[in-house]
């Protein structure tokens, strides 16, 4: 379904992204491990078009991506939950949500997506008319992931969903991905400081170490053998 | 008390053309951190516009509004395109790279205009100039009250345009957050040339408000651009509301001053008064 090849990108000539190379199946839930400064946020932003790569390519159901703006896809239905969330904060939850159907396809179901948004997440439909900068971390969270689906995705990719949340709370949001991914098929491409918790809920992982893929694996194969989380995750 | 209520009134009423003058110069301000130091020109290029179709085809000024309102929605739109988005593809600083632009574009403007037309003031005058109606003793010139209808008619357009219709919510999404707004699919392109659109029309509308109540010339651009910059210190960047509140408060401080102190020195109060707002509210009357 989305397929990176070769990719590379510098930050003022500073190599940030070297020959990286990852492939995300239909359904499939994916995650994406590796210590701070890795690569990870940047790989995520070169992919929903926010960075543009110096070299290499990125497919979506065959598609190329790599020259597209932003919008466009999101159109396609690759939808990127970004780091800090990077909600409205001066609009209400229910006009958050609202602009992540804005496109017309997206629109046309738009009152089933609420619904169904509030159905994953019931705190977020008593606080629909509430402004988002004054919810709670773990709110925000909510309504960015919320925000996410109401476009309609076929493949969402989360940057970090459950910094800064208590345990309990971050290990719902991960359930909800999950069950989400069950449930609809969603693919998902999930960044995650929580490296035991994002292996127990994914498919398969790839470890990123200074901008470089290093390692690919299924997640059983992570989770079973030890020398490998070691070397390549620290745990 | 008499004298009070008159220039209450008249103060209320020039302020809300002052505020129309200075929202769409915010909304602009806000949604693409470009300071768009030419608004007021653009305002005055209006002004010129509704002067001259009076005067060859006698058509009169708010009629004329069904032809200025798109043409400035359209000058708006290709300003963005030709001169605001290449420059801020080029600089990492736009707000004063903009501002230095456009005030190159203003000053292009004004010297355009008084090259073409002269630079003789200029006073519109309709079969209502002059004319006042006067209720319980309160005199009010008819074509402030127009001016005035005109103002917070284009404001609350504005104001239900941005909070109830998916483009005006995608316009405040991009002021808000930018990175967020294109991740939900939004064309910052296209939504920043109808922030344009939409501040050049209402710019339009300004400058005809104004046109009505005073005389103008080329250089007029400049005073103008002055409320249109105190309405965004008072009202807060990109506040609409807030627009409104300062624009009536500066139309009230400027109608009351003048039974105070000799009207030359009216602008005077206004800029100590903005100073010290400035230490008091930097983030203007509405923002937290």
């Amino acid at each position: 379904m989305l397929e990176v090849r070769d990719l590379s990108f510098r930050y003022d000539a500073q190599p940030a992204i070297v020959d990286v190379s990852l492939a995300v199946q239909q359904g499939e839930f994916v995650a994406l491990l590796g210590s701070n400064g890795a690569g990870k946020t940047t790989l995520l932003r070169i992919i929903s078009g926010l960075l543009r790569p110096a070299s290499g390519t990125i497919a979506f159901d065959g598609q190329r991506l790599d020259s597209l703006q932003p919008h466009r896809i999101c159109d396609l239905g690759l939808v990127h939950v970004p780091e800090g969330r990077q909600l409205f904060p001066s609009m209400t939850v229910r006009e958050n949500l609202e602009l992540g159907a804005y496109l017309p396809a997206a629109r046309r179901h738009l009152a089933a997506s609420l619904e169904y948004v509030i159905h994953l997440f019931p705190k977020l439909g008593a606080r629909l008319g509430q402004l988002v900068g004054t919810l709670s971390g773990g709110e925000q969270q909510m309504v960015a992931i919320g925000r996410g689906l109401m476009a309609g995705p076929r493949l969402l990719m989360l940057d970090e969903p459950t910094l800064g949340l208590s345990p309990a709370l971050a290990t719902e949001i991960l359930h909800t991905v999950r069950q989400l991914n069950k449930e609809r098929s969603l693919g998902v491409l999930l960044v995650s400081q929580d490296v035991v918790q994002a292996l127990q809920l994914a498919h398969s992982a790839y470890v990123l170490q200074n901008g470089r893929m290093v390692r690919h694996g299924t997640a059983e194969e992570f989770l079973g053998d030890e020398s490998l989380r070691q070397a390549y995750l620290g745990i | 008390m008499y004298q009070v209520t008159q220039s209450l009134v008249s103060g209320i009423l020039t302020g809300g053309i002052f505020a129309l003058l200075g929202v769409g110069f915010s909304l602009t301000w806000g949604v693409t951190r470009a300071i768009n130091v030419a608004h007021a020109a653009f305002a005055v290029i209006a002004a010129y516009v509704a002067y001259w179709l009076l005067q060859m085809f006698h058509v009169d000024p708010l009629l004329a509004l069904v032809l200025i309102v798109p043409l400035m929605f359209s000058l708006g739109v290709a300003f963005h395109r030709t001169l605001i988005k290449p420059t801020g593809e080029r600089t990492h600083d736009l707000e004063l790279a903009s501002m230095m632009l456009t005030f190159g574009l203003a000053a292009a403007i004004e010297n355009g205009i008084a090259y073409v037309w002269s630079p003789d003031p200029r006073v519109i005058n309709t079969v209502y100039t002059g004319k006042a109606l006067s209720i319980a003793g309160i005199s009010m010139p008819i074509a402030h009250i127009l001016g005035f209808g005109l103002a917070l008619a284009t404001i609350a357009a504005l104001y239900f345009y941005l909070e109830r219709t998916f483009t005006g919510k995608a316009v405040r999404a991009v002021w808000q957050n930018r990175v967020g707004a294109a991740l939900c699919g939004i064309d910052l392109e296209r939504v920043t040339s109808i922030t344009y659109g939409l501040a050049l029309a209402s710019a339009g509308v300004a400058g005809v408000a104004m046109a009505l109540i005073y005389t103008f010339d080329p250089a007029t651009q400049f005073s103008w651009l002055i409320y249109a910059f105190l309405v965004v210190i008072f009202g807060g960047v990109g506040s609409v509301l807030g627009s409104l509140l300062a624009g009536l408060f500066i139309g009230i401080v400027l109608g009351l001053s003048g039974l105070l102190i000799p009207f030359a020195w009216s602008n005077l109060l206004l800029f100590a008064m903005l100073i010290a707002f400035l230490f008091w509210r930097p983030t203007g009357l509405l923002r937290r």
